[in-house]
């Protein structure tokens, strides 16, 4: 350690030595004219610096400790794991595509016949009207009361009244 | 022989992953050191570093070109530091060092004395260690970050800029400011 001097030609203190040795932000300070004249504040300047890159690897624990195997273990742990999430996105996206691809062609399977024969579904899909059922020829009179039985019954099944005149007990 | 990183990213995007090696195998030590210099502790670095690693992986779309792999890498790797701290509220953060796990083995005296045969200089070194570690324990945690990664992890002032998210000034203004603080509280000490 260098002691401070009163004269002008004194010693480096701690604070100048580490200045010169750590330059604030990287840039080399002035150099003292003293020191191209003292051996010790050289030798002293060039502990610093020693001192301070020790330090740098110092302050990293154990991590200063560990061999190139250790690291080239470490390494490998990393390219496994990308390994590993490169693998789950890949196979995670052929079935995302494939389930995509099978929804829609059902979707195509249920709708295409469909629209091939719209307007005639359409005719095919309105109910009867009771006068189109009253004049249609082949609905046969035990049809009718049949069709008018299971409509009642849906009725009754929705949460209809039963106890009207024209109940299910009696045609049952 | 340099490799051109940027040449290397474009070709992985196309398809090449396994030239992602590359990356792992340059930067994993740094970026381990790096994280351990926030997080003081050998498992979470080495967490933080794989981590990083599968996150610059899995966004390597958002990887603009200009900027270099290193630094983006950086980013992450400090963003996923400071999340883990909040996470654990450690209030810590570079300021004061938790237990340090250099306690058995080789410490930072005996890592010198390896270079330096004579005992003289041996004592010297080590007390001008112990004398910088404490000064070094008055800075602020975000001193302390910048500090070390400048003069420990030598990044450049635009690089510790782009990694932390801070501006080239306020980087130098840290720097300034701890080294002021390292030399007032020498200069104390020897009073």
């Amino acid at each position: 350690m260098n002691e401070h001097s009163p004269d002008t030609d004194r010693h480096l203190s701690d604070a100048e030595l580490f200045a010169l040795a750590v330059p604030a932000t990287g840039e080399p300070e002035a150099i003292p004219p003293h020191l191209s004249r003292c051996g010790a504040c050289s030798r002293a300047l060039r502990d610093w610096k020693v001192s301070f890159a020790s330090l740098a690897e110092a302050e990293t624990g154990q991590l200063g400790r560990r061999t190139d195997a250790d690291w080239r273990a470490r390494e490998d742990a990393t390219l496994e794991a990308i390994r590993r999430a490169g693998r789950t996105s890949r196979s995670a996206h052929p079935w995302r595509w494939a389930v995509a691809v099978a929804a829609s062609l059902l979707v195509a399977a249920l709708l295409l016949p469909g629209l091939r024969r719209a307007p005639a579904a359409r005719i095919a899909a309105a109910p009867p009207t009771p006068a189109a059922v009253a004049a249609s020829p082949e609905l046969a009179e035990d049809d009718a009361a049949d069709d008018r039985l299971l409509r009642e019954a849906s009725f009754v099944a929705g949460g209809g009244d039963v106890d009207s005149g024209s109940g299910l007990e009696g045609r049952l | 022989m340099e490799v051109d990183e940027t040449a290397l990213i474009r070709e992985i995007r196309k398809g090449r992953t396994e030239l992602f090696e590359h990356f792992v195998r340059r930067y994993q030590r740094r970026l381990t050191r790096i994280a351990y210099r926030f997080l003081r502790d050998a498992g979470e670095a080495d967490c933080a570093a794989q981590e990083s690693f599968l996150r610059a992986y899995q966004s390597l779309g958002d990887f603009r070109e200009g900027s270099t792999f290193e630094t983006w890498l950086t980013r992450i790797c400090i963003n996923w530091c400071k999340d883990r701290l909040k996470r654990h509220r450690r209030v810590v953060f570079f300021h004061q060092a938790p237990a340090r796990d250099d306690e058995d083995g080789e410490g930072p005296e005996d890592l010198a004395a390896s270079t330096d045969p004579s005992p003289e200089r041996r004592a010297a070194g080590r007390e001008i260690r112990e004398r910088l570690l404490e000064a070094m324990g008055t800075l602020s945690p975000r001193q302390r970050a910048v500090f070390e990664m400048k003069h420990f992890e030598e990044m450049s002032i635009p690089d510790i800029a782009e990694a932390t998210g801070l501006d080239t000034g306020t980087i130098k203004s840290h720097l300034f400011r701890a080294a002021r603080k390292i030399r007032e509280r020498l200069e104390a000490c020897r009073s």
